[in-house]
């Protein structure tokens, strides 16, 4: 039986309406403290700050982020035009608050040592292969020695480093060349330790941002610390010739420079990185490794999880480019289909194998139609109206819904004669479980035609599937169309997108009560003005005091 | 111990090899055998069984020695072609109550705490659990090999997040932990591991290209220790804490890389290509098991973990017949037929444990065998499926340490306060805190410290510990 009564889980009870989780009152989830009860206390206008006139002025820190693996694997193409990647085995990155570039999350052991210094000798010997080495060694390394490494390296290092060397750092790689030298190295040998060397350095590995004002004061960033800044969030590598030029010139820093940039680094094909924001923030990177039950979704199979893919990724690619508006992600009549997916659908087929764009009937509509989301939000074998449901909530409202309490009687299987909705009654009735139900079930339950892989029906057992379904504030809708016009129109949904893309950007999440609460709100006002268009959301978050300060 | 390798590390080197052979009583040269009283090295191997067990079906009915042709069904393989019951201690009653979670991910914070022995904090952000013991160990007597540890498993850690009910994905894919925030990673490519074993990437190298090539490296890591301390004092308080960790990494490897070993052992070098990594989860597991027993065999670790999946691993079995997914199977266990397949599963299981076992006792070493020098532990996250309780964990204890603990019977603890057990399944905070300050002798905690001891490390206490395991 379940523990205690109505009230146990008091969170969800204080929640009718939809309540930020990660600025504002409350806690983002604090270690220790209730699991995933941050919402904002009752009160509190969103945006403003409570019992303060003063608006806070620490723009906070960046912990020094170790690069991800994603981050790493483009750094190093763009650095040396190379293929090579850390390996397979890598550890994989461990993800917090959504994402995998959050710096407390990015730990390092000497496993990843290991693997850094294998993948480095790779890369050095790549680089110093006759196909390559003139574009590295300007110099005749065998003659010049020393005097060509210190050339080598004055021209490597402000990019693998990210900002111009000192003269002391030059000095000490070119000591590690001369101690391998001694210790009967070749010179090409030799420099390979240094290039290795160079690509183990905590300068390389993580971005570093070092104290240069007053301990506890804000001050601006330097133009090399705000090129990094940026490439990384938008680019998710290293900054490029432009970008450092602006830097070394000092233009950077200023604003309209600073527009000019974005704009033009969001127009360079590798922008396209933007991407893995749309697909953390919506979790459907697990889509590559659902396994459908094949008993009860035999027609799953590898060409429609790539076709899905294809669907998402080009619907995500959309909306970071600005092509496509939030609200147009979610009322658009058109999406991206190759013929097995289109099959799937229940549409005809496109001509194609290669997904295009092609207008699709309501019922296919918007982001919440789409494979992707749904079958990522599917028990192996039916549908999951609980996950659906906590999921519009979570990733699209930034509401959390805490963890469900222990002992939950197994929810009774698929009968004859009984809907997924009288399945799931004890929700309602058990006051413990309405709690945090009344505001889950009704979302999840209205997406029922979509089974558990995306496959549209409109009955289920038998049964016509009842669509109807209210919003957290009781807002009444009758279907997955008016449900995703409503959150088209809604400032919470923006807003919560505009918390997404703060941690994705600053590898942090926003701070309760503090500057982050008036970034938030400037960076949703601009979003909203620039016709909620998914770089207008970027150009305001860049030109904010949370991205272009930190606090010494 | 270190005395005697150094001493031997000496003989050998006049005899022209560079480093140390490895403890086989085959290989060892008759001569030095005879000159040295040699104690093999004790090993420790932590083994984790995803999902519990079936009671019924693993815990021998009696305590007392165990009789191979009445082994509950699931321990049976056991017995049979592979012939090593007299070489497993069942041990039943010993409860992990930290590991219980606060309202539900059992699955997650059972596996967290396994090693640990410590509750891991809830939470899919800052993860905060504590040192496991294989890494205690590690740090304790990892010097002594040219590996201080092996982490094997045979799933990959996904990305991370919320894995299980607000508990962070670290906690459901790591048993191994270098400290309270850091998970250690796991290999799951066993050819990867092999080459990590040799310190070597694969191609061929003279005795004097290795060792030019570890000066090479290791001129690498003293610049990176000497040029981060360097930063340090340039960077916040929290940025020291990263770089601090990161130093650690480098030097942790760096002492691998001047501990790797070469041995005259044919059977210990690089010669062949090693075992192949495959998608095939069978091909798979098998290289991961050549690859435990050269690590064991050559000396190049004496501690590992293996992993035969994640939490809620390792999904269907196909090899077995079983298209349905082991975990999911395990909330079933009322309905037909499934228990039946549940205990398969863990049958199986215990089939390739058996037959590893097999394999370690099948290598002389110092008058006994691998597997008697070994302490290895069996253990799982919950103790049932179902339940998903935390008390009455499986274990099983294969080897014999070195002599010091007694094999081939059925240990049957209960706690001296049952209310514990009570306090924890309510899976509320202040409950499992009550729980675990009282003072029941029946903990895994206390096996683990009589593990650890017999292995070397000086400690008098593990997390929860009330003192050594009784009547091991």
């Amino acid at each position: 039986m379940l523990l205690g009564g109505a009230g146990l889980w008091p969170a969800c009870e204080g929640r009718i309406g939809t309540q930020p989780r990660l600025s504002g009152q409350g806690s983002p989830a604090q270690p220790g403290g209730p699991q995933g009860s941050g919402g904002r206390g009752p009160g509190t206008t969103p945006g403003g700050t409570t019992g303060s006139t003063a608006v806070p002025t620490d723009p906070g820190a960046v912990v020094m982020r170790r690069l991800n693996v994603t981050e790493y694997d483009n750094t190093v193409r763009d650095l040396f035009g190379t293929t090579i990647k850390l390996p397979d085995d890598f550890p994989p990155d461990d993800v917090a608050y959504g994402f995998d570039d959050v710096a407390d999350a990015l730990t390092l052991t000497d496993v990843h040592v290991g693997y850094y210094l294998q993948t480095a000798k790779a890369l050095a010997a790549e680089a110093l292969s006759a196909t390559r080495r003139t574009k590295l060694i300007p110099c005749d390394l065998t003659s010049q020695q020393e005097t060509c490494v210190r050339t080598v390296l004055a021209a490597f290092l402000p990019k693998a480093w990210r900002r111009p060397p000192a003269d002391a750092d030059l000095s000490q790689l070119v000591s590690l060349y001369t101690m391998n030298r001694a210790g009967g190295a070749t010179p090409d040998d030799a420099l390979a330790r240094v290039l290795q060397a160079t690509l183990l350095s905590p300068q390389f590995l993580f971005r570093v941002e070092y104290l240069s004002g007053a301990s506890g004061t804000p001050r601006p960033l330097d133009g090399y610390e705000l090129a990094a800044r940026l490439s990384y969030a938008l680019w998710r590598s290293m900054p490029d010739d432009a970008l450092f030029q602006s830097a070394a010139s000092g233009k950077l820093t200023q604003t309209t420079e600073l527009q000019a940039q974005v704009a033009r680094m969001l127009a360079e094909p590798k922008a396209a990185a933007l991407a893995d924001f749309g697909t953390q923030w919506l979790e459907v990177g697990k889509l590559a490794t659902i396994q459908p039950d094949p008993k009860a979704f035999p027609s799953f199979d590898e060409s429609l999880r790539d076709g899905l893919r294809q669907e998402i990724s080009l619907l995500l690619g959309d909306l970071v480019t600005g092509q496509m508006s939030l609200n147009d992600l979610f009322t658009g009549g058109s999406t991206y289909l190759n013929d097995r997916l289109a099959t799937h659908y229940g549409l005809p087929k496109v001509g194609s194998t290669k997904a295009i764009r092609t207008a699709v009937p309501a019922q296919r509509s918007g982001l919440l139609t789409k494979g992707a989301v749904l079958a990522t939000l599917a028990h192996t074998n039916e549908t999951a109206p609980v996950l659906r449901g906590n999921w519009i909530l979570g990733q699209l409202l930034c509401t959390d819904i805490p963890a469900p309490p222990p002992g939950i009687p197994q929810e009774p299987g698929p009968a004859a004669g009984l809907s997924r909705r009288d399945r799931m009654k004890a929700h309602r009735v058990d006051p413990t479980c309405a709690a945090c139900h009344k505001l889950m079930d009704p979302l999840g339950l209205s997406l029922e035609q979509y089974d558990g892989i995306g496959a549209f029906r409109t009955t289920d057992g038998g049964l016509v599937i009842d669509t109807s379904g209210t919003m957290p504030d009781g807002t009444a809708f009758a279907g997955p169309i008016e449900l995703q016009s409503l959150l088209a129109k809604s400032p919470d949904v923006s807003r919560c997108l505009v918390e997404h893309a703060f941690i994705y950007a600053l590898g942090r999440p926003p701070r309760p009560n503090s500057l982050d609460d008036k970034v938030i709100a400037d960076v949703s006002t601009s979003f909203a003005s620039g016709g909620n268009k998914f770089p207008a959301l970027l150009q305001s978050l860049v030109l904010s005091d949370a991205f272009r300060q930190r606090q010494d | 111990m270190r005395s005697l390798q150094s001493s031997r590390r000496t003989f050998l080197r006049g005899a022209g090899v560079t480093l140390a052979l490895p403890f086989l009583e085959s290989l060892t040269p008759p001569k030095l055998f005879a000159q040295t009283v040699a104690s093999p090295p004790k090993r420790l191997l932590y083994w984790f069984i995803p999902n519990g067990v079936i009671y019924s079906s693993w815990i021998p009915s009696v305590a007392g020695p165990l009789n191979p042709a009445a082994l509950p069904a699931c321990l049976q393989p056991l017995a049979g072609d592979a012939g090593v019951t007299g070489d497993v201690t069942v041990i039943s009653g010993l409860d992990n109550l930290c590991g219980a979670p606060v309202g539900q991910g059992d699955h997650a914070s059972g596996l967290a705490a396994m090693l640990t022995c410590v509750p891991a904090v809830k939470t899919v952000t800052d993860v905060k659990l504590g040192q496991s013991a294989d890494q205690l160990a590690a740090a304790a007597v990892g010097k002594l090999s040219a590996r201080p540890s092996l982490e094997l498993g045979m799933a990959k850690s996904g990305s991370g997040g919320n894995c299980d009910n607000g508990y962070a994905c670290a906690y459901a894919q790591s048993m191994s932990w270098n400290d309270a925030q850091t998970p250690r990673p796991k290999r799951t490519d066993p050819h990867d591991a092999w080459l990590y074993l040799l310190g070597t990437d694969g191609t061929a190298l003279t005795a004097a290209q290795q060792a030019q090539m570890r000066a090479g490296d290791k001129s690498v890591l003293d610049y990176l220790l000497a040029q981060s301390s360097a930063i340090k004092p340039r960077i916040g308080a929290a940025d020291q804490m990263k770089l601090e960790q990161y130093l650690t990494g480098v030097r942790s490897f760096e002492q691998q890389v001047t501990s790797s070993m070469s041995s005259t052992n044919p059977q210990c070098q690089a010669t062949s290509t090693g075992p192949a990594n495959s998608t095939d989860y069978i091909t798979r597991l098998n290289a991961m098991f050549d690859v435990m027993e050269f690590a064991f065999k050559c000396d190049l670790t004496r501690v590992i973990t293996f992993m035969f999946g994640n939490a809620f691993g390792p999904g269907p079995m196909p090899w077995i017949n079983i298209a349905d997914d082991f975990h999911a199977l395990t909330h079933k266990m009322n309905d037909a037929g499934v228990p039946a397949k549940v205990a398969a599963c863990i049958t199986w299981e215990v089939s390739q444990i058996a037959a590893f076992a097999k394999r370690l006792k099948a290598i002389p070493e110092g008058g006994q065998t691998v597997l008697y020098n070994t302490s290895w532990l069996v253990t799982s996250d919950v103790g049932q499926g179902g339940p998903h309780n935390h008390d009455n964990m499986p274990v099983l204890l294969i080897g014999n340490g070195g002599g010091a603990f007694k094999s081939g019977r059925h240990l049957a603890f209960v706690p001296e306060d049952a209310s514990a057990r009570s306090l924890a399944g309510t899976r509320i905070l202040d409950n499992r805190t009550k729980a675990i300050a009282i003072p029941n002798t029946n903990r895994l905690s206390n096996l683990h410290l009589s593990l650890l001891k017999n292995a070397g490390v000086t400690i008098d206490s593990f997390s929860d510990s009330t003192g050594p395991l009784k009547g091991l």
